[in-house]
């Protein structure tokens, strides 16, 4: 997308030349930067060809399984190269590099569905006790990327068990009575 | 292990119902973190990659979670202090001040911000009011200068920069990649009209019923509220993979049911049992929940049937393209 001309960084907001609206808008240096297509070179007689590509040149080795690799196939991880293969199986360091995209959230499903059963009462005879169940079964199971800490299952925990505890209190209470009654 | 990188969360926490978004910086990338209730999806961006960062003033009227406390927490004083009348108006001051503070926020104080790379234009819905925008500026800037080195400008030179962001956006129009559903990529089944109409049916019903009283008006209404529920899941089980309005609108629906006929009970439920402890006799319980839930079923149930009715046309008329 192209973007208007400029009044170099001043500090703050500014009109879009075009449209009017006002803007924030830093650029950085890669904005300035050309890209530059990868040019795959073919291999000539008595040179090191790609693992994956016979017909191209080896440009260096996979750092962990020292395959050869094309401009085309290789990855840089910081200072090394690797191989696409590598990379997928997420070998030594690769592993290092999270390509996770997604992940559920198990100890918020633990702690909320108990709470939200509250609104219908009688369901918590089942979501109490899957509470505690669920977050055990999930205790190692990996968390949010960016949240560590595991208060969340501790919670679910603690109201599974109080919401077992008031079934077990409810059900005493109704024996109780109606062997008074009875008696 | 991957869990072991760290991450800093950055100014800026969109914190909604179903939805959430934040921004965190990790080891030499950016880590975009979108929340769907139990799921998160991840986007990283490198420090070297990012070309530009653009912010948009616009308004945002967003009721994140926060607000919603607030408005909860005012609820339960307004509850408590009833009795009161000199603090009831001083709770509608302090509603009135707020509702104000909300609006001028979310129409002057707001706005959009987005990430260009050479292959991404991606908006960060975690950064929405101005200020935090600005801090989330002032956090990020040194941290993109240290990776990618500073721009050699003087403060006021004019520049001119080059095309940020994706190459395709410069000459067509974003693609729809194949194969992913959108809003109206269904076509409407006969579920999606018979949740339509039931909607409509229960609706007109329970007016009906409000203004010419039956004795039997009840357990027609109860069987009709039924019928919702079933083409409700009909519609959710025939839609399950795709992305479809009426989706929402069986979600919707059965929430609204379920909530209208659990209120209803609750609270006839507690008026008789209030009434019995008073009167010292048993009292008969009503369940039809008098009026008030009449009209609420009705009110709820017509405006879902005309939104059912105007996803279907909307989708017609969407499939069979524009007039030439």
């Amino acid at each position: 997308m192209p973007l208007p001309e400029l009044t170099a960084a001043t500090g703050d907001w500014s009109r879009c030349t075009l449209c009017g609206s006002e803007n924030r808008v830093r650029v950085f240096p890669a904005a300035f930067q050309s890209a530059t297509p990868v040019h795959v070179e073919a291999r000539l007689e008595g040179e090191a060809a790609c693992f994956d590509h016979p017909g191209k040149r080896a440009v260096a080795a996979c750092r962990q399984c020292g395959r050869f690799v094309c401009q085309l196939c290789s990855v840089e991880f910081g200072s090394e190269i690797w191989c696409p293969s590598c990379v997928a199986s997420r070998a030594g360091s690769a592993a290092q590099a999270n390509l996770e995209t997604s992940r559920t959230l198990h100890d918020s499903i633990a702690l909320i569905v108990p709470l939200l059963s509250l609104v219908i009462w009688p369901f918590t005879v089942i979501t109490g006790p899957g509470a505690v169940v669920y977050s055990m079964v999930k205790w190692r199971a990996p968390l949010s990327l960016v949240r560590r800490n595991r208060w969340r299952f501790v919670a679910a925990i603690l109201t599974g068990l109080s919401m077992v505890a008031g079934w077990l209190l409810l059900i005493v209470y109704g024996l109780v009575r109606a062997r008074a009654r009875a008696g | 292990m991957a869990d072991r990188v760290s991450y800093r969360k950055l100014p800026g926490h969109r914190r909604g119902f179903l939805r959430g978004a934040s921004v965190w910086l990790g080891p030499g990338h950016l880590l975009h973190v979108r929340s769907v209730r139990f799921r998160e999806e991840y986007k990283r961006y490198q420090l070297q990659d990012i070309q530009a960062i653009a912010i948009a003033r616009r308004p945002r009227f967003h009721i994140s979670t926060r607000a919603f406390a607030i408005a909860c927490v005012w609820l339960v004083a307004f509850a408590m202090l009833f009795q009161f009348p000199g603090a009831t108006y001083g709770l509608w001051g302090v509603a009135i001040v707020l509702f104000c503070a909300w609006l001028y926020v979310s129409a002057a104080e707001s706005c959009t911000c987005r990430i260009y790379t050479a292959v991404s234009r991606d908006e960060l819905p975690s950064v929405y009011r101005t200020w935090v925008a600005r801090r989330f500026l002032r956090a990020l800037e040194s941290e993109i200068t240290a990776a990618q080195g500073g721009l050699d400008i003087a403060a006021g030179d004019v520049i001119e920069t080059p095309d940020v962001g994706p190459r395709e956006a410069l000459s067509a129009a974003p693609v729809e990649p194949q194969g992913v559903p959108t809003a109206f990529a269904t076509d409407d089944t006969a579920s999606d009209y018979l949740l339509a109409a039931t909607l409509l049916a229960v609706g007109l019903w329970r007016a009906l019923a409000l203004y010419h009283p039956l004795a039997w008006a009840q357990v027609v209404s109860n069987l009709l509220a039924l019928a919702v529920l079933v083409t409700a899941i009909w519609v959710l089980v025939r839609h399950r993979q795709q992305k479809a309005p009426s989706k929402w609108l069986a979600i919707a629906a059965m929430v609204i049911i379920g909530l209208v006929y659990y209120v209803r009970l609750t609270v006839a439920g507690a008026l008789a049992g209030a009434r019995a402890a008073v009167e010292k006799k048993a009292i008969a319980l009503d369940y039809s929940g008098g009026p008030i839930s009449g009209y609420i079923e009705m009110g709820a149930t017509l405006l879902l049937g005309l939104v059912g009715l105007g996803i279907l046309l909307a989708g017609r008329a969407r499939r069979q393209g524009p007039a030439i």
